[in-house]
């Protein structure tokens, strides 16, 4: 009993250990500063002035407009993603290979590039923006570059091979007679999607919307870019506390751990319902 | 006399440039046990799906008594299948699985329920419903697809080559219950096989396929004793085949020379003098005789080449004077005395042993 345990620590140590240098003690470093003093970049003299200003009510905006973006961009993702992924397995293996690929691709490319791409696109003077401002469309009729609906745009444009891709793959291990079958016990095209398609695709769903979600609530790159300075998200705003002109450390250090917070709850609300699947 | 229930008339199907079912018509009665008998890729799968509904014709026409159901989905025919593989929902329980028909029907659920239990009950299932597919046997998993395709009571229940993942002791066992099902209840089945002892223990009428055409419909009695081609004597059972020209035409049986050998055989329809024909012979149907002529029997002499051991029978080759051999199955228990390599041996076979195809 006793020497079984050693054995399965010993086994475990390595994976313990990598756990230890790269996660806990970095963890452990961001919790350490959001104590600490806004210095030059801080000083270890505890405070908790941090944790106040992140967690007054000026900040709640900040947090509930991320929140609502990255459910926003989770539920677009799944809604194109999802017809996608049935599209590409419906495909013969090797269109389905050139198709998957495509899919990928963009992810091969810098996340700058392929934003800044989008800015070309939809700024002002450009092809897309241009007629976006023509046909009025846009909250103010004025395009949506430089508004909080460019950086929407932008994060589902990046996130959704996230999504694609483990739908496509629960998709491809379906069993597709399991429809024919169906079908044949009379249940039409909705209720064998609603019945049979998505319990058995619903682990890929679940994972896809956790993938790209968890990605939205922590971009900075696209808002920055697309959304200029008009909306803050919460990535954009951690990001301006260690790198751009804010700088506060201790307070981005605290914001990364409400970040955090907020994804362990929804892997948390994930692995709940996994678990309720699989049983 | 009542129509027949499903009517396959002329149909054709094709894949691409390849011609997969060719011209088939058949008429399946209320009632019967029906099998489409082949090898793969012969059709028969590509047929059952075309009746299903999962496929469609390329030419010709399949109608169901009472019904029209031509170009209605399968969805709304009473027509269930039991899937090869079973295609059980694996995400739900034995009794989900069993209930969906009756759910998609908008069923009762007190209605449903009681139907479910009767037909685990009917597939002797009963204490399984909790349990998920992936925790059944693959002779239980079947009998969950059986029951699931009964349970809305369709009129005509599609099998396709439903045992064929079982070992050969269950598919005996799963054999005679679906037998035993299918004709307490009434039911119409169809029934897809490669497996010609299930087809000819089983069914009512079978019909051998091959290479998407119908080579012959008929009772078991019939495909075994008289095959109309050379395919069906050679795909069912074992056959000598001889190869001959007709000499003399009499009452009921035909005579035909085979390599200077006359071979007296049974026929209805007897091809005209002079007409080259293929005979086929059971291996079992010849036995030893000491005598050297019987009347109404074919009576030759030979000399043993060959004889294996299979258990409750043992085969002989048998080297006739003119050059041919003959294959002959005896029981192990019945064979002559010290019959082994170079004894000469008297063989005798009745006329109607022998069927006569056209070459």
């Amino acid at each position: 009993m006793n020497s079984s345990r050693l054995r399965t620590s010993a086994l475990l140590s390595p994976a313990l250990l990598w756990l230890a240098i790269f996660f806990l003690v970095p963890l452990a470093l961001v919790v350490g500063v959001s104590f600490a003093t806004r210095g030059q970049p801080f000083t270890w003299d505890f405070t908790t002035k941090a944790w106040e200003a992140a967690l007054a009510e000026a900040k709640l905006p900040i947090y509930l407009r991320t929140l609502w973006f990255s459910l926003g961009a989770t539920a677009v993702c799944l809604l194109l993603g999802f017809p996608v992924a049935w599209f590409i397995v419906r495909r013969s293996p090797r269109a389905r290979q050139v198709l998957y690929a495509l899919v990928l691709i963009p992810l091969v490319a810098n996340s700058l590039v392929l934003v800044y791409a989008w800015k070309t696109l939809l700024a002002n003077d450009a092809l897309v923006g241009e007629w976006l401002i023509k046909l009025g469309i846009g909250p103010d009729g004025n395009g949506i570059y430089n508004t909080r609906w460019s950086s929407l745009l932008g994060m589902v444009y990046y996130y959704l091979p996230f999504m694609v891709y483990p739908i496509y793959t629960s998709l491809e291990k379906m069993d597709w007679r399991l429809l024919e079958a169906a079908a044949d016990l009379g249940a039409s095209s909705a209720r064998q999607f609603w019945h049979v398609v998505l319990p058995l695709v619903w682990p890929g769903v679940a994972t896809g919307s956790i993938l790209v979600f968890i990605q939205s609530v922590g971009t900075f790159v696209i808002p920055d870019i697309l959304a200029g300075n008009k909306d803050l998200f919460m990535g954009k705003m951690i990001n301006d506390q260690f790198l751009g002109s804010a700088r506060n450390w201790p307070l981005g250090a605290a914001m990364s751990l409400i970040v955090m917070g907020a994804i362990s709850v929804a892997l948390v609300i994930y692995f709940k319902l996994q678990s309720r699947i699989e049983k | 006399m009542e129509g027949p229930l499903v009517g396959v008339h002329n149909v054709t199907k094709r894949y691409g440039s390849q011609l997969v079912v060719d011209g088939v018509s058949l008429d399946i009665k209320r009632g019967e046990f029906f099998s489409l008998l082949g090898s793969s890729g012969c059709g028969k799968s590509t047929t059952l799906r075309m009746i299903a509904g999962f496929e469609t014709p390329d030419a010709g026409e399949i109608r169901f008594a009472n019904v029209n159901p031509s170009k209605v989905p399968a969805y709304v025919q009473q027509v269930n299948m039991v899937f090869q593989n079973y295609a059980l929902f694996p995400h739900m329980t034995v009794t989900q699985n069993v209930g969906f028909g009756l759910k998609m029907e908008r069923v009762a659920a007190s209605e449903s329920k009681r139907r479910v239990a009767e037909m685990l009950e009917l597939v002797q299932l009963g204490n399984f419903g909790d349990r998920l597919p992936r925790q059944l046997s693959g002779g239980q998993q079947q009998r969950v697809a059986l029951a699931r395709a009964l349970a809305t009571k369709p009129q005509v229940v599609l099998l396709d080559e439903p045992l064929g993942a079982l070992d050969l002791k269950l598919r005996k066992e799963m054999q005679r219950e679906l037998k035993h099902i299918q004709e307490s209840l009434g039911l119409t089945f169809i029934y897809v096989t490669h497996d010609q002892e299930e087809a000819l223990t089983m069914s009512d009428r079978i019909c051998v396929m091959n290479r998407g055409r119908v080579e012959q419909v008929g009772t078991p009695e019939e495909i075994y004793h008289r095959p109309q081609s050379k395919f069906v004597a050679d795909f069912i059972g074992e056959s000598n085949f001889l190869t001959g020209t007709v000499t003399a035409h009499h009452a009921g049986h035909v005579s035909v020379n085979v390599a200077g050998l006359t071979i007296q055989a049974q026929t209805n329809q007897p091809p005209p003098a002079g007409a080259e024909v293929v005979l086929a012979i059971r291996p079992e149907r010849i036995n030893f005789t000491q005598e050297t002529s019987l009347l109404g029997q074919n009576v030759v002499q030979g000399e043993i080449h060959r004889s294996v051991f299979c258990g409750s029978d043992r085969i002989f080759h048998v080297n006739l004077p003119n050059g041919l051999s003959l294959q002959v199955r005896e029981q192990s228990d019945n064979t002559p005395e010290g019959a082994s390599r170079g004894t000469s041996v008297g063989l005798t076979w009745p006329m109607d042993a022998v069927a006569v195809i056209a070459a």
